[in-house]
């Protein structure tokens, strides 16, 4: 996707948010393009939650300017709650309200009448796989089912924008596929999408367009791959028959690039940046040493690669 | 102001749905004042009564503004509640009157508030208790006691809003609901009280609310009690108002 070819519906530049002395946000910028998923990707407290809580109006920012759709969203508030849909990090829902009940509330306070804040409740049930469970009170529900409620809830008024706070933390992996799923699908009816997280995977699975943050900035940004490609090779994992054997093993190996241990349990060695050595070779030297292997293996370098040579402060790449 | 009015009532609905769902918010309104009710008159009513006074006309004033602060805690329960659940912050999200939150959670209250009254009048009438004033007066002392929870409400849902916890809100709303109710004329007359005292308690809008109901039941001045307690009452509802929709701004999700 061209990301420059339309004007973005999401613009952020040089956002500042600080809690007395703390910086939550540090000049944060980033563009989301219309109808894309951005991932916006960081550690606990790298100021996601803040941003998303300065795009859906819910702070003022102290610095740097927000616009959602146009609209600003200091000057704007209004017209900017009209054009979003805020997920939070919690679902929130009323626990004491059955499901149904829950969407007719949020259908009435978005202006529906009653019969027609109904009728899309059915319809959002149904779509949401919640049906059977639409009279019995969220209390009841388990965490997939509240979170996939709560997303149904955003949908009651169709939005061109919706924020996602960190929507699978604390979810069972099935719960998490079948959100994936329902993100994918809002997707694909053209909604554009922040979804915050702090799960590589995540972002690697649903995000047309990753930006990292850390301390309240973006550090990298580009898609899955380029952010990948960005840090090179890759590594080959070599396991020995015996794991005691690790430490001769990457001696032998470290002719053919900088190791280190992988895996204790196994004791299997990385070689780093060595995703286009011929696998003969690693097999020849480790022979040549009589080392027995039990697995030789490429990895392609995976988001928490970057994100970890991106938010490692301690020790930065010379 | 048409949209405060929608909003608000369809929140206000949402928080009556939610009084009447939770067993220990049925409870409280319910059970709780008639069971102070029952328990004073059996322990308190000879005493008073050998020292001349006539309880059953001083008790159930006393415990309806009881049971309208038990309403007016278990909204900071409720808000304290709904502020960690994150719904505050979504409702504020949304394209809704800034002002509906508020003014739903006060109708919410005020409604469970009008039930746990008519119940202790009730049982209070049952008790031997006259309107002696009239009983025009009737509409005018529920009216007052709904404009003390009111009050009350705002000022507790202040606490509800700091506090971290729900179970926490309920326990800081205690401390000042018991030296308020304790230290009023409601349970003892005014000349038993160390002199010391005597000023805090007989101006304290407790003690003023609870001796401008006894009057509109018969027993006091009416205009002077309750020209004091609507005073009071209103202020606190003005000023707390005030705090309370800069409270529900503040909230992020």
């Amino acid at each position: 996707m061209d990301r420059q070819s339309a004007p973005p519906t999401i613009e952020v530049d040089g956002l500042v948010k600080t809690f007395g002395e703390h910086r939550a946000l540090d000049g944060l910028s980033f563009t989301a393009a219309p109808g894309e998923v951005l991932g916006v990707l960081g550690p606990n407290g790298a100021g996601k939650t803040t941003a998303i809580n300065v795009l859906s109006t819910l702070l003022a920012p102290d610095g740097g300017s927000a616009s959602v759709c146009g609209h600003d969203v200091a000057a704007e508030p209004e017209a900017v709650r009209r054009s979003i849909a805020l997920t939070g990090q919690f679902a929130a829902v009323d626990e004491l309200l059955t499901g149904r009940e829950n969407l007719v509330l949020f259908g009435r306070l978005r202006s529906l009448s009653k019969a027609a804040a109904r009728a899309r409740a059915d319809e959002l049930l149904e779509r949401f796989s919640l049906t059977d469970a639409s009279e019995q009170r969220v209390g009841e529900y388990s965490g997939g089912m509240r979170r996939r409620l709560d997303l149904a809830a955003s949908m009651v008024v169709p939005a061109p924008v919706l924020f996602l706070d960190e929507p699978t933390t604390g979810l069972d992996p099935r719960s998490r596929n079948e959100l994936w799923d329902v993100v994918r699908e809002l997707r694909d009816d053209g909604l554009t999408i922040v979804l915050t997280t702090q799960y590589l995977e995540e972002a690697d699975r649903l995000a047309d367009h990753i930006v990292v943050i850390d301390a309240g900035r973006v550090i990298a940004s580009g898609t899955a791959d380029e952010l990948k490609s960005g840090i090179g090779g890759g590594a080959c994992v070599v396991t020995p028959l015996d794991a005691r054997e690790s430490a001769a093993l990457a001696e032998a190996l470290s002719s053919l690039g900088r190791t280190e241990i992988d895996d204790e349990t196994t004791g299997a060695v990385a070689v780093l940046n060595a995703g286009d050595l011929p696998l003969i070779e690693v097999v020849q030297v480790a022979s040549a040493a009589g080392i027995g292997l039990d697995d030789v293996a490429r990895r392609r370098p995976t988001l928490d690669d970057v994100f970890l040579q991106l938010t490692d402060h301690s020790e930065q790449p010379a | 102001m048409s949209a405060l009015v929608t909003d608000g009532s369809i929140l206000g609905g949402r928080a009556v749905v939610r009084i009447v769902r939770n067993p220990a918010s049925v409870i409280s309104a319910t059970v709780m004042p008639l069971l102070f009710f029952a328990l004073f008159n059996l322990v308190m009513r000879r005493i008073m009564d050998a020292r001349g006074f006539d309880y059953a006309q001083l008790l159930p004033s006393t415990v309806v503004v009881q049971a309208m602060l038990f309403t007016a805690m278990a909204s900071a329960y409720n808000i304290a509640d709904d502020k960690l659940s994150g719904i505050v912050g979504r409702f504020r999200s949304m394209p809704i009157h800034p002002l509906a939150q508020l003014v739903g959670r006060a109708a919410g209250d005020v409604i469970r508030a009008f039930f746990s009254l008519v119940l202790v009048l009730a049982v209070g009438v049952l008790a031997g208790m006259r309107f002696d004033a009239g009983l025009v007066w009737i509409p005018a002392y529920i009216g007052l006691g709904l404009l003390f929870v009111l009050a009350a409400s705002l000022v507790m849902g202040l606490i509800g809003f700091s506090a971290s916890s729900p179970e926490a809100a309920v326990s800081i709303a205690s401390i000042p609901y018991l030296p308020l109710l304790m230290l009023s004329t409601g349970f003892a007359p005014l000349e038993d009280f160390p002199g010391w005292l005597q000023p805090f308690v007989e101006y304290q809008p407790v003690s003023v609310t609870i001796d401008a109901l006894r009057a509109l039941a018969g027993d006091g001045d009416i205009a002077a009690t309750v020209g004091q307690a609507v005073v009071w009452l209103v202020a606190l509802i003005v000023a707390f108002a005030l705090v309370g929709a800069r409270q529900y701004r503040k909230v992020a999700s």
